[in-house]
């Protein structure tokens, strides 16, 4: 049995015919030690999955079962230490809590998982060392970079041995190196551990390292023949009715004609070792 | 400055949760301040009274004393007569005083006994019901008293193991003192001394002329306006200290509530600050800054504590009427001084914050 | 050892700055309550001082008269005898009492309860000198503020009740802001002030209790007050206590609405700077129990450290009031800081109260929400 099971997850706004249906009918199963990346469009109900899938937000109808306890049917006050036990979570903005230095931040997330005293701070010291920061376990975040502050922040994810690990734009506030370093982390995570590590994000690079990319749109995964990258903004866009251009018997894909227009102007500046036709199978 | 956003103000008044809070607290420090200053005046009104309304022009004393504050003492012998025999005294009556503990409702109450002879001036200036004592047995006391414990006229107090029949309410309350008034004679009895006094009331159209002659004569005799004046030294020798040490630690309480506002003000916004100060503020703007949020939390706190302390005053009138807070034309004066120096001096630390603001914080990620 | 990482404290002590404002803010509201206590506890010292050192059992004064201070007393002179007859009495002497000014060469004066009593014995007098000896005629013991507040040493004439006595020696103990305790000789008193009995001081034979001293005695004087030294000593206790208590109630008040502010403002602020942390924390699988934890726990620690500072303070403010104005002797008592602390939690606990609930309804999905 896969450690993450969804079955028919649904999150409606609102009432009749004001309705909004953000996540409809999803199906999924993640197995141990798989990266998937889930990407879309914005208000494709990325985030709002993500947040069903960590407990922090009750779906209207449909299952989430993780080792084999189902999140959606567990009381309200079951679910911290639901959440303690089984998930990781990576932020967008590192989210540290500015008061505590890294290995307290690290720490924290132990106490929290129900372990204290020295055999926290040992745990939170190995996980962080293991992730480079040694030389850094006194620092304030306010006195370490980006990416080290996202490095600290995978290390609180793996305190408490979770077998599910949530990203949330993990890359988005990183500059290309760092992104590549989390990247390959996420991959590292995933493969040695054999954790499930679910990522929500725009950003290609991933792409590298993950076993599947699923495209949410409307609530909805997309079976998506092929996927194509706009090689003027670099968002993944679908191949079929966009818009695209032929050139020297490639066809290229474009999120928008405005897009097309600014290929069409310059197609020389994109086509230089750019990314062009890529196919993705849908989940 | 005209014509500028008034950045700091703006920032202050954002958050109102937080600006409610601080003001109350300025507001209630400069309400202490307020009270403790109408104490003062309050306190120096009622330690006059008495010499002010008893109606004497001069006093004879005892030997070596300045005001009316002693016991009953002894006065030379015949004193009486050689005052009453000066040919431009109108009038000469003693006055025994003696405080006591009356023990009313399980609680030790001080007052004032004073006792004058009937019909003679030294008794109570103010009827507010009932008259003066006339005989042994009758006592006259204030009004607070009265209200404060149920007492009224017919009802009888225990005075040093003999009872009074109360006869009269005065308007007469001294500083965290009540008066209570009686015989001369009675008070000859409750001490079973009979040949003491403590002071001698004189009325005359020339207390010049008059004190010079008695004095002459060995007497100790000092005009009404100096025994005010003495009476009012001792009473705010007593006082002035540690009224001065409370109004100090309330001074110390405001200015550092309005520091902990203005700088909790100022650090939530610090990327908002380092903003300002990235598009080329100087420091000396920064430093004006920060005299703006202390100074407008200084005035909002003077507002609030004017309202705190007419609220105040009319509880403690309500409850305590002994501590008279008298509201002064100099305490405005003084409560605003008080304001613009709390002000000044808070803005110290919230200054230092500013100054010290990397105008890179405005492009620092969140953490 | 179970240790948790001490998120409340790190919190609170984030910004050292708005620390120190806070628990100052804190510290000068509850110093107000614990000087003016402090003032009122050291009065109560002094004016019983004399009786604390008297070597009486049992102390007889005229009928409903239950104290010295602010009292006047008158008994029959054949009170002694009446006292000595009592079964369980060692001794029994008079003092002789009064208020007035003690007045020095310069016109500088001070007003004083003048006991006179008989130095032979010394037995209604203090119990001990600090210098010189008891007077003889002529003379007078003064306690030592009031000397330096008179600018007078032992062996300097002061003035008093009509006549010009000698400092003869100089005792420690009994002067107030209001008034001091000065002793002469029983004749030098009759001469001046006459010869009325103001109290009867009883000595206990050994074996006999004061309490059971005090009974006998007020069998035999039915028409007087008998009351055992202890009993004597609270009732001057409370007659400060009493006359306290309304302006003590008032700046309580005050101060305690005032820490209240202070800390509410405190609380307020560091949750809602720190609510985005909050929602983190609750994402991790923090319970909401565990945060509302944190918010009492920087109450408390807020409360603690303030009422430490005040102690502090106030301890250190008494001495130099001391030095200043010896006669305001300020006495801050580990009861006084006791009650003054548990005052201040039960305010922190009232200050948390908002905080509380805001932390209570923080959505642990607002930490995915971008920051601003």
């Amino acid at each position: 049995m896969s450690p993450v099971s969804v079955r028919q997850l649904t999150k409606t706004y609102g009432q009749g015919e004001l309705a909004v249906a953000a996540v409809r009918h999803v199906d999924l199963d993640i197995a141990a030690g798989e990266v998937v990346l889930i990407m879309g469009p914005s208000g494709s109900g990325k985030t709002t999955l993500l947040l069903m899938l960590g407990a922090m937000l009750r779906p209207t109808s449909g299952s989430i079962t993780v080792d084999g306890v189902d999140l959606a049917a567990a009381a309200e006050r079951d679910l911290p230490p639901l959440r303690a036990r089984h998930f990781g979570f990576i932020f967008q903005d590192f989210n540290l809590l500015s008061a505590l230095d890294v290995v307290e931040n690290v720490e924290v997330a132990c106490n929290l998982a129900g372990v204290t005293g020295r055999a926290a701070n040992e745990r939170a010291t190995a996980l962080l060392t293991r992730l480079g920061l040694g030389a850094r376990l006194r620092f304030r975040p306010d006195q370490i970079s980006g990416g080290e502050k996202q490095r600290v922040a995978v290390a609180r994810a793996l305190a408490n041995d979770p077998p599910v690990i949530l990203a949330d734009e993990p890359t988005a506030n990183l500059d290309s190196a760092h992104g590549h370093e989390i990247a390959r982390l996420l991959r590292q995570i995933a493969t040695e551990d054999g954790r499930s590590v679910v990522i929500v994000s725009h950003d290609q690079r991933l792409k590298e390292i993950a076993d599947r990319v699923l495209w949410l749109e409307d609530g909805e995964f997309r079976q998506l023949a092929a996927m194509a990258t706009d090689p003027v903004c670099g968002m993944a866009v679908e191949t079929g009715d966009g818009p695209h251009q032929e050139l020297d018997g490639r066809t290229f894909w474009f999120c928008s004609t405005h897009c097309r227009d600014e290929f069409r102007a310059m197609p020389g500046r994109f086509t230089r070792g750019g990314e062009n036709a890529h196919s993705i199978t849908g989940g | 400055m005209s014509g500028r956003v008034p950045l700091a103000r703006r920032n202050l008044l954002a958050d109102r949760r937080r600006l409610g809070a601080g003001v109350v607290g300025v507001g209630l420090a400069v309400m202490l301040i307020l009270l403790l200053d109408g104490m003062w005046a309050g306190l120096q009104g009622q330690a006059t009274v008495y010499s002010q309304r008893s109606g004497a022009d001069l006093y004879v004393l005892q030997p070596g004393v300045r005001d009316l504050t002693a016991g009953a003492g002894t006065l030379p012998p015949r004193t009486l007569d050689t005052v009453r025999s000066d040919p431009d005294v109108a009038w000469a009556t003693p006055v025994r005083t003696a405080y006591v503990i009356l023990q009313l409702h399980a609680r030790k109450v001080a007052a004032y006994l004073v006792g004058s002879v009937p019909g003679e001036r030294g008794g109570p200036w103010s009827m507010a019901a009932g008259r003066a004592p006339a005989a042994d047995d009758e006592v006259t006391i204030d009004t607070v008293l009265g209200d404060r414990h149920g007492i009224g006229i017919g009802d009888r107090l225990e005075v040093m193991g003999r009872s009074l029949r109360v006869v009269g309410l005065s308007h007469s309350s001294g500083f965290m003192l009540s008066y209570a008034f009686v015989t001369h004679a009675a008070l000859d009895q409750l001490t079973a001394s009979p040949d003491k006094t403590s002071f001698v009331l004189v009325g005359t159209a020339d207390p010049g002329a008059v004190a010079g002659r008695l004095s002459a004569q060995g007497l100790n005799v000092l005009g009404r306006d100096q025994v005010s004046a003495n009476n009012l030294t001792f009473a705010t020798g007593i006082f002035g200290s540690p009224l001065r040490l409370m109004v100090g630690i309330g001074l110390a309480a405001g200015t550092m509530i309005i520091a902990l506002t203005a700088y909790t003000a100022i650090v939530e916004r610090r990327r908002e600050y380092g903003i300002v100060k990235a598009m080329g503020a100087t420091r000396r703007r920064m430093v004006g800054l920060a005299l703006a949020q202390t100074v407008t939390l200084a005035a909002l706190g003077l507002v609030a504590g004017g309202v705190l302390f007419v609220a105040g005053r009319a509880l403690i009138n309500a409850t305590r009427p002994q501590f008279a807070v008298v509201l002064t034309a100099g305490a405005a004066g003084r409560a605003v001084t008080a304001a613009l120096v709390m002000a000044l001096v808070a803005a110290v630390i919230p200054a230092r914050r500013l100054a010290a603001l990397e105008p890179a914080a405005a492009f620092r990620s969140a953490s | 050892m179970s240790r948790r990482v001490p998120l409340a404290r790190r919190a609170l002590f984030q910004d050292r700055r708005r620390a120190a404002l806070a628990a100052g803010g804190v510290a000068a509201a509850l110093l107000l309550v614990l000087m003016l206590q402090g003032i009122f506890d050291g009065a109560m010292g002094q004016v019983t001082a004399y009786l604390r050192s008297s070597p009486a059992d049992v102390i007889v004064s005229q009928r409903d008269v239950r104290t010295m201070h602010m009292s006047v007393s008158a008994l029959a002179p054949e009170t002694v005898a009446g006292v000595q007859q009592v079964d369980g009495v060692a001794w029994a002497e008079g003092i002789r009492y009064t208020t007035t000014f003690l007045v020095a060469a310069d016109g500088r004066q001070q007003l004083s309860y003048v006991i006179g009593y008989d130095p032979a014995t010394g037995r209604g007098g203090p119990r001990r000198l600090s210098s010189g000896r008891v007077p003889g005629r002529g003379e007078i013991i003064v306690e030592e503020i009031a000397a330096r507040r008179l600018g007078v040493r032992a062996g300097d004439s002061i003035g008093l009740l009509g006549g010009s006595y000698r400092i003869s020696g100089l005792f420690r103990g009994g002067t107030t802001i209001t008034n001091s305790v000065a002793f002469i000789g029983t004749e030098d008193f009759a001469a001046r002030a006459g010869n009325s009995l103001a109290y009867v001081l009883v000595g206990a034979k050994s074996g006999v209790g004061s309490g059971e001293l005090a009974r006998r005695v007020a069998d035999a004087l039915p028409a007087d007050t008998v009351q055992s030294k202890e009993r004597f000593a609270a009732e001057e206790a409370s007659l400060v206590k009493d006359m306290s208590a309304d302006v003590m109630r008032i700046m309580s008040t005050i101060g305690l609405l005032i820490a209240l502010a202070v800390i509410g403002l405190t609380l307020f602020s560091l949750t809602l700077a720190k609510l985005r942390e909050h929602a983190v924390v609750k994402a991790l699988g923090g319970r909401t129990r565990y945060l509302a934890a944190v918010v009492l726990a920087q109450a408390a620690w807020s409360v603690v450290l303030a009422v430490a500072l005040a102690a502090v303070l106030a301890v250190a403010m008494a001495a130099a009031v001391g030095r200043v104005n010896p006669a305001i002797a300020v006495v801050i008592t580990p009861a006084s800081v006791l009650r003054t602390g548990v005052a201040a939690l039960l305010i922190g606990a009232v200050g948390a109260v908002v905080p509380l609930r805001r932390v209570v309804a923080v959505d642990p999905a607002s930490a995915f929400r971008r920051a601003s």
